[in-house]
């Protein structure tokens, strides 16, 4: 066991190695592919298996996107809790996890959320030889990019707010930024002038399938039973307790169910029986056809939200905007998307002659103060994790992790003490807008 | 790209209008007599539903009125406008 | 080689008094008007024109149109530069310059070749099992500057762009002959229609094919019609034009591009089309069938070939052998044999081939029925191919005996796919249809229905008078309720097909399902080993479908693969979710918010004059939906709303004599204007919106 200090803050306990458990999956390396292609590639085992449900468990996790899937990784390999079973309601990483434009980052304002992303983005450096499945997390650096004096007045508290909470972070001139960004427009002209920029070298992005896929094959591995095309219908009470879930796939029991699905969080409340501050929005993203690399950070501009990343493929992953009206349709939509390459633009003009490949839409989960609820529900049995909003991917391993913690122990971890519902009722909200209110 | 019916104006496109929020959504009182929780269901709880929920538009760069839709939110179809203080329009399932 | 060594002596709907220049891959070049980048390589016999994505395998020609998944191009230098076309959508113009992407220094010579010797390293998502020790970090450069297919421009784009508006009563979709049944009766019964097509020229595949319809040749039909809907007053004809995004309440985004006339004109205009009804008349994209070394240059489209022929009067090959499950590919077969090329054999998978057969036989073509392909030969260019004897239902083979066929040209046919991508964007159903072996849309939607191929009936009779029947009834559920005529007829030709996607497996050697991504049958088989079953984890996994041709040839061979492979039916695996947009599309005419950077200043302002006059009927336009009370009021609303925002902008841009800036500087936001005369930039808007939302 290896102890990870977090600044000012508490000690957490984490990252254990997995190889001895994972005995059940062959551990990847080039050596193993180089054995694997003399028979033609026909002996790799299975990512994980395709267990039938069975009728009881400890824990029910609803939702195998990322947040659910750590979950289960962390009950089963911290707390020793490996009855569990992930359900999903189609293909695992179908939600938003497999939606995503796959920042992760930790620069965030306030000590509760700054500490809780750290952490994340923590389990993230050591993620992919923890779980022996390459997540490609890519600290490029996300640089943040200020236009006018206010927006550097701006980003100065931003920075010092981050030093304070341990959070690497570092104030560019706009030199400094044009050499980040060569291709930034930097004319007299631009509507939007660069005059500087705040810089996380530790930010970037990661690969969003490979996000799920690794933790399903590790917490697989550790016996939890990850069933896919199993949608949850409605709950099994026992007076005022929640007890089971009815699916598609029949009737589950588990004392504990927990919560896990974004976008669709209000509409499993509704069944049980109580409702929450969220509200889902279709986030957009864009991405282009893949060019040789342009771009080596995740640049974000402050006066139009839209950032871009470029994918390891050569795509430039764009978004920035959400359809400002509540909707479950996962569908691309027009003016989002004019306004973001408006944007995009005025930033890159050369990028103009690029062309747009594919856009989607994911739901996500917007509460009013940008910050995750990781608590338990009004009615009891029900455990959830939601509102992470425009920007839960580079939470996945720390929501999986303290979420299990809750879990198993009843209490909060003690990093996300202040995600509870609570806080709406006592005001003791941690009011994110400037660092999670864009949309990643 | 919404085409919202405005009882004013007819049919105009997304970009012109925003969104206001559920209806109806009744505002707890008197001041004193509310309680926290009362309090934060009123201004943070919301139904959120997926399918037919009515909601209030205001076109914004129109006749800057505000109205009532009546909108599936999984399907996009909208499937009733009103003016304000209008009987509010029945949800048909 | 000399020029146009492959050019036929005669046919073709290409101007032989026009010649035009141009370079590849730093080679010159002769083609003429009339001609794509890709027919003019082929007709100067040049096969290797690109190199796969990740093995950089050679690849030559492989299809005709927008399915086109091998020969990627950039065209221009500087700021002119434009990345990652095909060559079969790039028209040729007099100095045209291209260079494949993804290679070095040439498509035929490449120095990353030996990357195909590590092939068997590299099964798909070998990067997740790998390069973790000691860091990704270490691998992540070498990864990302070997991936990408062109370069991308990095000086400010000097094309103009810009975006209309638009509304009708029918929007058709395709200018083939369902395309043009539908225009033709719509236009007919009274309605305002607008018809797009995204070729130069209308017709669809009646260009190429050849059909008898109304007792003409086809391309005769063609040109009536389209003098009559060019000759209707509520007509509106738009070529050049993709309709990429079908968005909702019926908004049809389409990108139209102009000709290459002057440097000045607008590159390309986004229109956003609201339409009553939609009938979508895409058509449908021949699929390939899957069997070993089915990569090799020379190995193309029975369509395609059928195209450069025809089309363009070049000839894909000396020796062509085809592979087919369908009838249409007889046609092309005969097509070919027309033109002076051998045609060794058709290898027909199927049995008893029918009546198709039978008549190709009379014409001296040899069928072989009930033969499939084994595998290709040749390394470079195709040299032959390896037939044998399937069993009935062409699941395995039925014996040893191996025929080697000796040609240069591979043409194939699996089938057709139909072209239902904006269908199912708008949340349209497919269905299975085994008996034409494709996903078809199950049910049309109220506002959106699909005819001809795009609906699964690939005969050309079918085709007519199911787009004339959608176009009347669409236009008819707009009140316009004329007399339509009488329904075009063509001579009926057999469009018979069987499912057949791939040949039985041959374990040793690669099957290639998606060319551009280089995905093999061994990766879709890779993916189920481990236990990936939903189609869009193999999607994702292995790639196939994510390539800049977005799948149209390999999508549903994957399907097709991936239901054998878990033992479901072809609907139990269902589609991956459909997403915008079906076609690539620019990202400057999205925003329409060119010119970004600043320019000469005399340039700027012509550019500017030239924005204003293109925008003045998009104004109208606006003015009539605020304003629905009739022509007085549109001129008056016009006066009041337009003209000041106009005057004051102009007088504005007579002091513009340095670079500014001013939000108005934009012409979009003097669209926003014209729109809401207080209203802020769109941008500003959004931004303004987004913070008061959190
Ligand atoms: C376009 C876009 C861009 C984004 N960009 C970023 C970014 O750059 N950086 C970042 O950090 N975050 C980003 N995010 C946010 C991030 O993707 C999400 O916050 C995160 O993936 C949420 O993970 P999750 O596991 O909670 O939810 P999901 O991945 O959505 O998983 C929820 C799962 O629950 C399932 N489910 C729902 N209902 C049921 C039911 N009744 N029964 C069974 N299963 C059910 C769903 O199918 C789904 O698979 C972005 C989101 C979007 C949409
Ligand atoms: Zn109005």
């Amino acid at each position: 066991m290896r102890r990870l200090w977090l600044p000012n803050y508490t000690y957490v306990y984490t990252m254990t190695h997995i190889r001895t458990e994972q005995s059940a999956a062959m551990r990847f390396s080039a050596l193993a592919l180089a054995r694997n292609a003399a028979s033609f590639h026909e002996n790799w085992p299975q990512l994980w298996r395709s267990p039938t449900p069975q009728s009881r468990y400890d824990v029910i996790i609803v939702g195998g996107g990322g947040h659910g899937l750590a979950t289960a990784y962390y009950l089963a390999k911290e707390h020793g809790i490996s009855k569990v079973a992930v359900i999903e309601r189609g293909w695992l990483g179908g939600g938003n996890t497999g939606r995503n434009t796959t920042v992760v980052r930790s620069n965030y304002f306030y000590p509760e959320s700054a500490h809780f992303y750290d952490f994340a983005l923590r389990l993230y450096e050591g993620l992919s030889r923890e779980l022996g499945f390459n997540v490609m997390l890519s600290q490029r650096g996300m640089l943040t990019i200020g236009h006018s004096a206010h927006h550097l007045e701006l980003l100065a508290r931003w920075v010092n707010a981050l030093q304070l909470n341990g959070v690497d972070g570092e104030l560019l001139n706009a030199d400094q930024v044009r050499e980040w960004l060569p291709l930034l427009n930097n004319s007299a002209a631009a509507r939007y002038p660069l005059r500087g920029g705040l810089l996380q070298r530790r930010g970037g992005i990661a690969r969003h399938d490979a996000v799920a896929w690794g933790y399903a094959r590790a917490a697989d591995a550790l016996g939890v039973d990850v069933i896919q095309n199993c949608e949850v219908l409605g709950f099994i009470r026992d007076g005022e307790r929640i007890v089971g879930v009815e699916t598609t796939q029949g009737q589950l029991r588990a004392p504990k169910i927990a919560l896990a699905v974004a976008g669709h969080s209000s509409v499993l409340a509704a069944k049980a029986g109580f409702r929450l501050p969220v509200t889902s929005y279709a986030l957009q993203a864009f991405v282009t056809e893949p060019v040789k690399p342009v771009l080596s950070c995740v640049a974000l501009s402050m006066a139009t939200g839209v950032y871009l990343s470029q994918s390891d493929k050569g795509e430039l992953v764009v978004g920035g905007g959400l359809d400002l009206y509540p909707s479950y349709a996962q569908r691309g939509n027009l003016p989002t998307l004019q306004g973001v390459v408006a944007g995009l633009l005025e930033l890159f003009p050369c990028f103009s002659r690029l062309r747009l490949l594919r856009q989607w839409a994911g739901i996500v989960d917007v509460v009013h103060d940008s910050t995750p609820i990781i608590d338990k529900a009004p009615v009891s049995g029900i455990y959830l994790n939601c509102g992470w909003g425009t920007g839960g991917f580079k939470a996945i391993p720390g929501g999986g992790f303290v979420f299990a913690h809750l879990l198993a122990t009843d209490r909060p971890h003690k990093l996300a003490e202040g995600f509870t519902l609570k806080r709406f009722a006592s005001g003791a909200l941690i009011d994110e807008a400037a660092a999670a209110g864009i949309s990643h | 790209m919404l085409r919202i019916p405005c009882p004013w104006c007819g049919p105009r496109d997304e970009p012109e209008f925003r969104w206001g929020g559920e209806v109806p959504l009744v505002r707890p009182g008197p001041p004193q007599a509310v309680t926290e929780s009362a309090w934060a269901e009123y201004l943070f709880m919301r139904d959120n539903p997926k399918g037919l929920v009515r909601e209030r538009w205001l076109h914004t760069l129109g006749c800057r009125q505000w109205f009532i839709v009546v909108r599936n939110t999984a399907t996009h179809e909208i499937q009733a406008t009103s003016a304000l203080g209008d009987p509010l329009p029945e949800i048909r399932p | 080689m000399s020029a146009n060594a492959w050019r036929l002596d005669s046919g073709g709907r290409i101007d032989r008094t026009q010649r035009l220049s141009f370079r590849f891959d730093g080679s010159a070049y002769q083609g003429f008007a009339g001609d794509t980048l890709a027919s003019a390589l082929l007709a100067n016999g040049v096969r290797i024109a690109g190199r796969s994505f990740k093995l950089h395998r050679p690849r030559g020609l492989f299809g005709s149109w927008c399915e086109e998944p091998n020969t990627i191009v950039q065209i221009g230098r500087g700021a002119d530069l434009v990345p990652n076309l095909k060559a079969t959508q790039v028209e040729l113009f007099d100095g045209l310059d291209a260079r494949s992407v993804n290679c070095w220094p040439s498509a035929r010579l490449d120095v990353f070749a030996p990357l195909q010797l590590l092939a068997g390293l590299m099964p798909a998502g070998f990067y997740y099992k790998t390069f973790m020790w000691p860091n990704w970090h270490w691998f992540e450069p070498l990864v990302r500057r070997a991936a990408g297919l062109g370069v991308a421009p990095t000086l400010p784009d000097p094309d103009r762009y810009e975006e209309r508006y638009e509304h009708c009563d029918v929007l058709v979709i395709g200018g083939g002959p369902a395309g043009l049944a539908a225009a033709l009766a719509a236009t007919r019964a009274g309605a305002r229609i607008v018809l797009v097509d995204d070729r130069p020229v209308l017709g669809g595949a009646l260009q190429w094919e050849e059909h008898i319809i109304d007792g003409q040749p086809a391309l005769h039909w063609v040109s009536a019609v389209e003098s009559e809907l060019r000759a209707a007053a509520r007509t509106r004809v738009l070529q050049r034009t993709t309709a990429f995004g079908c968005y909702d309440h019926n908004l049809v985004a389409l990108c139209e591009r102009s000709e290459r006339t002057s440097p000045t004109a607008v590159r390309e205009r986004l229109w956003h089309v609201r339409a009553a009804q939609v009938v979508l008349a895409t058509g449908a994209i021949e699929r390939p069938v899957v069997f070993p070394n089915n990569d090799v240059p020379g190995v193309m489209l029975a369509s395609a070939a059928m195209n450069y022929a025809v089309q363009y009067a070049v000839r894909p090959g000396q020796r062509a052998v085809f592979v087919t499950s369908c009838d249409s590919a007889y046609d092309a077969a005969e097509a070919l044999r027309a033109r002076g090329i051998t045609v060794v054999a058709i290898v027909d998978v199927r049995g008893e081939p029918g009546d198709s057969a039978t008549s190709a036989a009379r014409a001296g073509i040899p069928v072989m029925a009930g033969y499939g392909p084994a595998r290709v030969h040749g390394a470079r260019v195709t040299r032959g191919i390896e037939v044998r004897p399937l069993e009935q239902g062409a699941k395995s083979w039925r014996s040893d005996h191996v025929q080697r066929l000796d040609c240069d040209v591979l043409c194939v046919s699996g089938g057709w796919t139909p072209s239902v991508h904006l269908f199912s964007q708008v949340g349209g159903r497919l269905r299975y249809a085994p008996e034409r072996a494709a996903l078809v849309p199950a049910a049309d939607l109220s506002t959106i229905r699909c005819a001809g191929s795009a609906s699964g009936s690939f005969a050309v009779q079918d085709c007519l008078s199911e787009g004339f029947a959608a176009g009347r009834e669409a236009a008819h559920l707009t009140g316009a309720a004329a007399e339509c005529g009488v329904t075009p007829a063509a001579l009926a030709k057999h469009a018979g097909v069987a499912p057949f996607w791939a040949s039985p497996r041959d374990r040793r050697r690669k099957a290639w399902v998606d060319l551009q991504n280089d995905v093999t049958r061994g990766d879709l088989e890779l993916a189920v080993r481990e236990n990936l079953h939903s189609i869009e984890h193999v999607k994702r996994y292995t790639t196939a479908g994510m390539a800049v041709d977005q799948g149209k040839t390999s999508n549903m061979n994957a399907l097709a693969l991936l239901a054998e492979l878990t033992g479901r039916r072809i609907p139990d695996v269902g589609t991956t979710d459909p997403r915008n947009v079906s076609r690539p599309a620019r990202w400057s005419v999205l925003s329409s918010a060119a010119p970004h950077a600043p320019r000469p200043l005399a340039h700027r302002a012509r550019r500017r004059v030239g924005r204003l006059r293109g925008l003045e009927a998009s104004r109208l336009v606006r003015c009539a939906r605020r304003f629905p009370g009739g022509a007085r009021q549109i001129r008056e609303a016009r006066r009041a709303d337009c003209g000041k925002p106009f005057r004051w902008f102009a007088a504005r841009q007579n002091r513009s004599t340095r670079p500014r800036r001013s939000r108005f500087s934009k012409p979009h936001v003097l669209q926003q204007h014209a729109h809401s005369r207080r209203g802020p930039s769109p941008l500003r808007h959004h931004a303004q919106r987004a913070r008061d939302h959190y």
